[in-house]
C-alpha cells in the first residue's frame, strides 16, 4: 500500500479548522489530516510525548500547516522547536495565519518556515490558497529523503 | 719771634671772637633774622675750598710747577656754570630727604643702601685724611716758624696743642648739637669771617711784597724776567705738563662739588637755592682775587734767594724776613683761618658720616654696642678726635715727604671717586645700587693702590721695589704704570685708571643688575627733583581708626634709642604738630604715614637716611588692616595724581600710570563683581526654581512617555490582535455563508441566497476595512528612510498603473518633469497613489478627464499639487476631508473606505508638511501639499 502522506494542521480555532478541512476537501486533497489544537499538542504529536506517547515516530507529516496564534505554546515557538530537533528539522512548514504583520512574516522565515500564507477573509480565495498549497507541497514538491 | 704762649693767646682770642660771632649769628637766626641767609655769606662759606693749601701751597706749587697751581682754581671757576644744574638738584634733594652728608646722598639715591653709605664713608675718611694732615702740617709748621725757639712745654708740644685746639674748635663750632642736617648758622658765619680774614691777609702779603719789597708789579716782573726763575710764569716745563693740567682741572672741578666739606657748606648748609646764583659769580671772583698775588709772592720769595723747596712757607717767610711782625701775625692768623675752617667742617662731616654710616649699622648688628646709640653726640666727638689723630698720624708718616699741593691732590683724587655715582644719581635713572657699589669699590681700590700706597713708598715708610718693578716683579701691575701705561705722571695715571674703572664698573653694574621697585622710585625722584612740585596734598577721605596714643608710644620708643627723653618728647610733639595731628585721638592711615615720614626725616637728620629707614622699619609696625588701607590709599593717591597738572603727569611713567589705571579698574571690577555676585545669586535662585520646574516637567514627560509607550504597546498589541482575531470571525462568517450557499443550495430560495451573498459582501468589506486601518496604523509607526525621490517619475508610474488597470478609460495626465524631493519613497508612493487614485476615481464620469501634477513656488516654500477636473466637493466639508472613514460621496457614487486621504495626510505630516484642498463641485479638486525643510525638494 502506498504510504499515506499526512498533513499536520495546527489550529486552535475550530471554525478555521473546519474551513481549512473544507477547503482541503474541496481541492480534493484526500490526505490524512492530523489536527493539533495548540502548540503543546502539536509538539507532543511530533515528538511522541504526552498524549501521543509511543507514537510511531517514523511516520512524520508530509506538511505542517501552522497557525501562529496558539494557546499555551505559540506558533513561532513550535516552529523553533521543529527546526531545532533533527527529526523534524527538514519537515516543510507552511505558516497559515490571519496576521500579515511584517514582524510575524520576518520572524517566521527567520525560524525556517517554508511558506507564509495569509488567510483571506473571502473563503473562495482561502480555499484557492489551500488548494494550491496542498498541490504544491504534497504533489509537486519533492520531500527530503527519510532519515 | 713770638713767644709760643703769645701765639696761642692770639690764636685763642681770634677763635673766641669767631665764637662770639657765631653765637651772635645763632641768636639772630633764632629771632628769625639770620645774617647767614644771603648769597654773599653763602659764597664766602664756599671759600672753605681755599685751605692752607691755597694759602701756602699755591706759592709752593707756582715755585716748582709754574702756572699749574692756577688749574686748582680754574676748575671750580669753569665748573661754576654747572652749579645751577648740579648744585641746585642736590640742594633740592637735601631738603626733600634731609641729607646730612655726601654719603647720605649716595645711599639715599641707591635704595637707601647702608653698605653703600658705609663704603662712601670709608672712602671719604681715608681720602680726606691726607687733606687734614696737610692742614695740620701747615699750622704746625707755621707755628714752628713764627714761634721763637724756647724750651717751654708749649713749644715742644706744639703739635699736641694744635691738635687739641682743632678738636676743641671743631666740637664747639660744629658738633655741639646732634642734628647735623640742621643748619649751623653760627659756624657758617664764623667760616665766612675766616674766609674774609684769609683773603685779606693774603692780599696784605701780596701788597707787602709787590709794593713794599718791590716798586710795584713792573719792577717785580722786570726783575723776574732777568732771573732764572722766569719759568714760574710759564705753563710748566715738564713734558707731562699738559695731561697734568687736564687732571688738575678735572680734579678741582669735581672737588668743589664732591668734597665732603664742600658738600656740607654748599648743600647741607644752603638756606635758599637762589644763593647758588650769587655764589656762581662771587665765588669765582673770590678765587680770582686770592690768586692775584701768588705769582708776585712766588717771584718775591725766589728773588729773595729762598729755595724752591721752602716755597710752601714764602707767604710767611717774606714778611718775617723783611721785618713786619704785625703782618707775620696776620698771615699766621690767615693761615690758621684757612686750616681751621677746613678742619672744622671736614672733621664735623666726617664724624657725622662715621657715626651714621659705620657706627649705627654696627650697633644694629652688635647688640652689645647698643648703649652707644644713646650717646651719639659723644660718639661724634670721639670720631672728631679720631679723625684728627689719624690726620696727624698721616702727617707724621707721609706728610713730611710731600709738598702740600701733592697731598691735597691725593684727596682730590679720592673725592673724584664719588663723581660717577653722584652724577649718575642725578642724571641717570638706570644707575643702580649694584653699579654704584661696584664703581665706588673699583675706583677706591684703584686709588688706594695707585696713589696712596705709592705715597707711603715715596715717604720711605714702606720699603721695597714696588714702584720700580711692580708687585712680585709684575711690571704690568706697577702701581704707577698700570698695564704698562707709562706716559702719564703718577697723578694723571691714577686719575685715568680710577675714573675708567669706576665709571666702567658703575655703568656695567647698573646695566647688568636691575633696580628694585623702591630704588626705581628713588631714581625717578632723584632725576626728576627739579621738576618736582611741592608736596601734593591728597585729600583722601579715610576712616580714622588708628589709635594715636599707641602709635605715639611706638615712635617715642623708637626715638628713645637715640635721644634723651626730653629731646624725644620735643621731637615727637614737633612731628605731630607738623602733621597737624595734635590733639587727635584717632588718625587715618595717610596721616599715620605722614607722621612716620616726618619722624623718619627727623631721624634721618640725626643718623642719616639709610639708618633712619632701617630704624623706622624695625621700630614701627603696621597691622594687617593698616597695611591694607595703606595700599588702598596708595592706589587712591595714584588715581589722584593722574588728575594733577602736567608736571606730575610727567613724573608718572608708563608703569605707574598703568598701575593706577589697574587699581581703579580693579575697584570698578570689584564693584561689578559684587553686583554680578548679587545677580548671580538671584539668577541661581531663579535657576533653582527653573531646574525644579524642569525636573518636575521632565518627570512628567518621563511619566507621559512611559504612559505613551504603554499606550503604543497596547495599540500595537491591539492592531496585532485585530489583524488576527477580528479577521477570524469574518472568515468564519464568509466561509460558512459560502458553505451554506454551496451545501444547502436546494433548501434556500432566491431571497435566502441573496441574504447570504449580502452577508458575505459585508464580511469581505469588513475585512478590507480592517486591512486599511492596519495599513494606516502601520504608516504612523514604521521608521522613515529619507532618500532623494523623483516625484515626477513616481507620478508617471502611478498614472501608468491606473491607465493599465482600466484601459477603457481616457484621461489626460499632465505631469511636471523632474520634481525631486527628499523623503521616504514608500510613504510618498502611498500618498501619490492615493492622491492620483482619487483624482482618477473622481474624474471617472468626466468625458475629458484631466489630471495634473506640478509645483508652485510661494516664497521660499514649494508646494506640490495634484489637480483634477472631477466631481469636486463642497468646501463646507473641507475640514472633514482628511478624517478616517470620512467620505464625501456615497458608496454608490464612488467606491472607497475613506481611509485614503487620512493616510495621505499622515504621510505628509510625517514629512513635516501640510496638505489642504481647494475644490468646487463639478469643477474638480486641487490637493496642495508641502514637505518639511528636511524633505524640501529642488527642481534641477
Amino acid at each position: 500500500m502506498k504510504e499515506q502522506k499526512t498533513i499536520l494542521l495546527i489550529e486552535d480555532n475550530p471554525d478555521d479548522e473546519m474551513l481549512a478541512l473544507r477547503a482541503l476537501k474541496k481541492s480534493h486533497i484526500g490526505n490524512q489530516v492530523v489536527v493539533a489544537r495548540d502548540g503543546v499538542e502539536a509538539l507532543d504529536y511530533l515528538f511522541g510525548t504526552g498524549a501521543h506517547e509511543g507514537r510511531d515516530l517514523s511516520k512524520m507529516p508530509q506538511l505542517i500547516l501552522l497557525d501562529l496564534k496558539l494557546p499555551r505554546v505559540d506558533g513561532l515557538e513550535v516552529l523553533r522547536r521543529i527546526r531545532e530537533d533533527k527529526r523534524t528539522r527538514l519537515l516543510p512548514v507552511a505558516v497559515l495565519t490571519s496576521s500579515n504583520e511584517d514582524r510575524d512574516i520576518v520572524e517566521s522565515y527567520r525560524l525556517g518556515a517554508n511558506s507564509y500564507i495569509r488567510k483571506p477573509v473571502d473563503f473562495n480565495q482561502f480555499s484557492e490558497s489551500v488548494s494550491q498549497l496542498g498541490l504544491y507541497w504534497l504533489v509537486m514538491n519533492e520531500p527530503p529523503p527519510k532519515l | 719771634m713770638f713767644s709760643p704762649l703769645f701765639i696761642v693767646a692770639v690764636f685763642v682770642s681770634y677763635m673766641g671772637v669767631l665764637f662770639l660771632v657765631a653765637l651772635w649769628t645763632e641768636r639772630r637766626a633764632a629771632a628769625g633774622r639770620s645774617p647767614v641767609d644771603n648769597g654773599v655769606v653763602y659764597a664766602l662759606s664756599l671759600a672753605v675750598y681755599c685751605t692752607s693749601w691755597t694759602f701756602y701751597g699755591s706759592v709752593g706749587k707756582a715755585a716748582t710747577s709754574g702756572m699749574l697751581f692756577l688749574t686748582v682754581y680754574l676748575g671750580p671757576t669753569l665748573g661754576a656754570v654747572l652749579w645751577w644744574v648740579i648744585l641746585r638738584r642736590m640742594v633740592r634733594l637735601k631738603t626733600k630727604y634731609r641729607l646730612s652728608s655726601i654719603a647720605d646722598l649716595i645711599s639715599a639715591r641707591y635704595d637707601k643702601s647702608q653698605r653703600l653709605a658705609a663704603l662712601a664713608t670709608v672712602i671719604a675718611l681715608v681720602g680726606i685724611m691726607p687733606y687734614i694732615a696737610l692742614q695740620l702740617k701747615s699750622v704746625i709748621t707755621t707755628f714752628g716758624i713764627i714761634a721763637a725757639p724756647s724750651g717751654t712745654w708749649l713749644y715742644r708740644n706744639a703739635d699736641l696743642v694744635v691738635l687739641t685746639a682743632m678738636v676743641a674748635f671743631t666740637i664747639v663750632f660744629g658738633v655741639r648739637r646732634l642734628a647735623p642736617a640742621e643748619r649751623h648758622e653760627g659756624m657758617i658765619m664764623a667760616l665766612a669771617v675766616e674766609c674774609l680774614v684769609k683773603l685779606a691777609t693774603f692780599l696784605a702779603v701780596g701788597i707787602f711784597v709787590t709794593w713794599h719789597m718791590y716798586d710795584g708789579p713792573a719792577d717785580l716782573f722786570g726783575q723776574l724776567a732777568d732771573s732764572p726763575y722766569q719759568q714760574i710764569t710759564a705753563l710748566g716745563s715738564d713734558p707731562s705738563g699738559y695731561p697734568l693740567w687736564c687732571t688738575y682741572l678735572l680734579l678741582s672741578t669735581s672737588a668743589i662739588l664732591f668734597l665732603p666739606r664742600q658738600f656740607h657748606v654748599s648743600v647741607v648748609e644752603n638756606v635758599d637755592e637762589r644763593h647758588i646764583r650769587t655764589a656762581m659769580w662771587l665765588f669765582p671772583l673770590y678765587l680770582f682775587v686770592i690768586n692775584i698775588f701768588i705769582i708776585p709772592i712766588t717771584a718775591g720769595g725766589l728773588l729773595s734767594g729762598m729755595g724752591k723747596n721752602a716755597a710752601d712757607t714764602f707767604v710767611l717767610e717774606l714778611p718775617l724776613r723783611h721785618g713786619s711782625p704785625l703782618l707775620v701775625m696776620l698771615v699766621f692768623i690767615g693761615g690758621v683761618s684757612a686750616a681751621t675752617g677746613m678742619i672744622m667742617i671736614s672733621a664735623m662731616t666726617l664724624s657725622t658720616m662715621a657715626t651714621n654710616h659705620l657706627l649705627l649699622p654696627a650697633v644694629s648688628v652688635l647688640p652689645r654696642l647698643s648703649f652707644l646709640s644713646r650717646h651719639l653726640l659723644g660718639c661724634r666727638w670721639a670720631f672728631v678726635c679720631g679723625i684728627l689723630l689719624a690726620g696727624y698720624w698721616f702727617e707724621q708718616t707721609v706728610g713730611k715727604a710731600l709738598m702740600l699741593v701733592n697731598i691735597g691732590m691725593i684727596s682730590f683724587a679720592a673725592v673724584l671717586q664719588f663723581a660717577p655715582a653722584i652724577l649718575g644719581a642725578l642724571f641717570w635713572q638706570r644707575g643702580s645700587k649694584a653699579g654704584a657699589l661696584m664703581g665706588l669699590s673699583a675706583g677706591a681700590g684703584t686709588w688706594f693702590y695707585t696713589l696712596l700706597i705709592p705715597s707711603f713708598y715715596r715717604s720711605g715708610h714702606l720699603a721695597g721695589t714696588l714702584l720700580e718693578r711692580g708687585p712680585f716683579g709684575l711690571a704690568l701691575l706697577n702701581p704707577e704704570r698700570l698695564f704698562g701705561l707709562g706716559i702719564l705722571d703718577p697723578l694723571s695715571h691714577a686719575v685715568f685708571w680710577t675714573l675708567l674703572l669706576n665709571t666702567g664698573c658703575y655703568v656695567l653694574g647698573s646695566l647688568l643688575f636691575s633696580q628694585s621697585d623702591e630704588e626705581q622710585q628713588l631714581a625717578r625722584a632723584f632725576c626728576g627733583i627739579l621738576g618736582a612740585t611741592g608736596k601734593t596734598v591728597h585729600a583722601v577721605a579715610q576712616e580714622r581708626y588708628i589709635p594715636m596714643a599707641k602709635k605715639r608710644r611706638e615712635i617715642e620708643t623708637l626715638l628713645c634709642r637715640y635721644f634723651d627723653s626730653k629731646a624725644v618728647a620735643t621731637a615727637t610733639k614737633a612731628c605731630v604738630a607738623t602733621c597737624r595731628l595734635s590733639g587727635k585721638r584717632r588718625i587715618s592711615i595717610t596721616e599715620l604715614v605722614e607722621l612716620h615720614g616726618e619722624v623718619e626725616k627727623f631721624l634721618a637728620g640725626a643718623i642719616g637716611c639709610a639708618t633712619a629707614r632701617v630704624a623706622m622699619k624695625r621700630g614701627t609696625v603696621f597691622s594687617d588692616r593698616e597695611s591694607r588701607s595703606l595700599s588702598s590709599a596708595y592706589g587712591k593717591i595714584l588715581a589722584d595724581m593722574r588728575l594733577s597738572p602736567d608736571e606730575v603727569m610727567a613724573r608718572i611713567d608708563y608703569y605707574k600710570d598703568r598701575e593706577q589705571l589697574l587699581t581703579r579698574h580693579w575697584r570698578e571690577l570689584e564693584q561689578r563683581v559684587r553686583e554680578r555676585d548679587h545677580q548671580i545669586e538671584k539668577r541661581k535662585k531663579a535657576e533653582g526654581d527653573v531646574r525644579k520646574m524642569n525636573e518636575e516637567l521632565e518627570e512628567r514627560v518621563t511619566r507621559r512617555t512611559a504612559q505613551l509607550e504603554t499606550a503604543n504597546r497596547e495599540l500595537d498589541a491591539f492592531a496585532y490582535s485585530v489583524s488576527h482575531d477580528l479577521r477570524s470571525p469574518l472568515r468564519a462568517i464568509d466561509g460558512f455563508s459560502l458553505a451554506l450557499l454551496e451545501d444547502y443550495q436546494n433548501k434556500l430560495d432566491t431571497e435566502g441566497k441573496d441574504y447570504l451573498l449580502r452577508v458575505r459582501k459585508g464580511s469581505q468589506r469588513m475585512g478590507q476595512l480592517i486591512d486599511d486601518i492596519l495599513k494606516l496604523s502601520r504608516l504612523t509607526r514604521g521608521q522613515m528612510h529619507f532618500e532623494p525621490v523623483d516625484l515626477s517619475r513616481m507620478a508617471r508610474e502611478v498614472a501608468g498603473e491606473l491607465t493599465e488597470a482600466a484601459p477603457s478609460r481616457r484621461a489626460d495626465f499632465e505631469i511636471a518633469p523632474s520634481v525631486c524631493v527628499t523623503g521616504d519613497p514608500q510613504l510618498l508612493r502611498v500618498a501619490m497613489e492615493n492622491l492620483l487614485g482619487n483624482a482618477w476615481k473622481f474624474t471617472s464620469r468626466k468625458p475629458a478627464a484631466k489630471i495634473a501634477f506640478g509645483t508652485q513656488k510661494e516664497g521660499i516654500t514649494t508646494r506640490y499639487f495634484i489637480r483634477d477636473n472631477g466631481a469636486g466637493f463642497d468646501m463646507a466639508y473641507a475640514d472633514k476631508l482628511f478624517g478616517a472613514f470620512q467620505r464625501l460621496h456615497g458608496a454608490n457614487e464612488f467606491s472607497g473606505t475613506g481611509i485614503g486621504l487620512a493616510t495621505v495626510q499622515r504621510v505628509i505630516h510625517r514629512h513635516g508638511g501640510h496638505i489642504w484642498a481647494e475644490s468646487a463641485v463639478d469643477y474638480g479638486t486641487t490637493f496642495y501639499f508641502t514637505l518639511g525643510t528636511s524633505a524640501t525638494g529642488s527642481a534641477p
